[in-house]
């Protein structure tokens, strides 16, 4: 287990047992400093960058000029949050924790606020939300306003607290018995008997593995993060919705990174098929700056392209013709998907 | 009364104080497993794992 995940479970445990005790916001301030610390402790820049931004935001958005320039004010913090977002991304030398999700978060309050919806937050309750500890380091990816509501009526009861404890050993159990060890050793004894199989073989059996193992410890990941919010009162948006129920591509990307997929849907699939008139641009660039949130890379590039085609397509085939039909899209989900690592690889190669 | 999920599923198959000591059972087996695998061999000076 890596000493990143040790560090953040242990300040996660820490800080929901402060939250038990300190009842109301106070609790939730705590909760605040100590993420501030381990944040500090383990990344100074991501530290300065979230205190940073987490107090310009609602700062500017609180200005007579902001409430009159709210698209210029949009366009210049996002584009300052991009920016960061994306050096992160290219100075590897310095680790960075968490930029991915909390920019969204600050993106999703900003066009909240300019499209109306929210009014300016205010400073404490924005630290709240954004050094809630954990969600902090891997999501889930969740709201402003439901978050607000959980605050006001946070209440801890012996109910909660065991029931947040078993979803942190049940996500930990994921991570660190399934995903860690069991999937990793079963990959391991998959590759040594492959050695002389085709490539495009190899690869897709790897992509079977890499799809079960980033549901096994991102899901472990989301569960724990859920699972220590229940703990002290507050209930968090689920991450994943038995994605292996899928009906067909479409359905499973509502059921699997809920809270990115759902950001996703929300500010650019909704906005861009609705300027386009034309439903498939808004899967593209969906899907294509799903790939780019994971990774600034060609692979990631070609990994929205070619989700957005299974998507394009599920949608042109989507009329159910009987029965067969209803199993042949819900077998199309894991073929698919399990597909993208040797086709992007190959097309990748080919740059 | 206590109610966690998994409570919940040992509830229905046996009766409320055999499902309370399944659930402990559970419990102590995954905080070991968990455990045993968080660290690398080299901690216990043992090899409980086949590595190579």
């Amino acid at each position: 287990m890596t000493g990143l995940t040790t560090v953040v479970l242990l300040f996660g445990l820490l800080a929901a047992f402060l939250a038990v005790i300190f009842r109301g916001n106070r609790g939730l301030d705590v909760v605040c400093i100590l993420s501030m610390l381990m944040l500090a402790k383990l990344s100074a820049e991501t530290a300065v960058f979230l205190v940073a931004s987490s107090i310009v935001i609602p700062v500017t958005l609180k200005t007579e000029w902001a409430r009159g320039n709210r698209t210029l004010t949009l366009a210049t913090l996002a584009t300052l949050l991009l920016a960061g977002l994306a050096i992160s991304r290219h100075t590897e030398l310095i680790l960075w924790v968490g930029v991915s999700y909390f920019v969204l978060r600050h993106l999703h309050v900003l066009i909240e606020w300019w499209l109306r919806r929210l009014d300016a937050p205010s400073i404490p309750d924005y630290f709240r939300y954004q050094f809630f500890l954990p969600v902090l380091v891997a999501g889930p990816i969740n709201r402003f306003p439901q978050f607000k509501r959980e605050m006001s009526r946070r209440r801890v009861t012996n109910d909660s607290v065991l029931m947040g404890l078993e979803r942190v050993l049940l996500g930990v159990a994921s991570i660190v018995i399934i995903a860690n060890w069991a999937l990793r050793r079963a990959l391991e004894m998959v590759q040594a008997s492959m050695v002389s199989e085709p490539l495009f073989f190899q690869q897709w059996v790897s992509g079977c593995f890499e799809w079960l193992q980033i549901f096994f410890s991102f899901g472990g990941y989301s569960a724990v993060a859920i699972g220590l919010a229940r703990i002290v009162g507050i209930t968090i948006e689920e991450n994943f919705n038995a994605p292996w129920r899928a009906a067909d591509l479409v359905d499973f990307w509502r059921r699997w990174h809920i809270t990115l997929s759902s950001w996703v849907r929300d500010y650019l699939h909704g906005p861009v098929s609705a300027h386009f008139r034309w439903p498939a641009t808004g899967a593209f660039a969906s899907m294509i700056a799903m790939g780019l949130w994971h990774d600034f890379s060609w692979y990631y590039v070609g990994w929205g392209l070619w989700q957005g085609l299974g998507i394009v397509l599920t949608q042109r085939l989507g009329v159910s013709h009987g029965r067969a039909y209803t199993w042949c899209l819900r077998l199309s989900v894991p073929v698919w998907l399990t597909l993208t690592k040797p086709v992007v690889s190959f097309f990748t190669s080919l740059l | 009364m206590i109610s966690t999920p998994v409570l919940n599923v040992f509830s229905r198959f046996l009766p409320r104080w055999l499902a309370h000591i399944a659930l402990l059972l559970f419990y102590s087996a995954l905080m070991v497993l968990i455990f045993v695998l968080w660290f690398p061999p080299d901690v216990f000076e043992m090899a409980y794992l086949d590595m190579r």
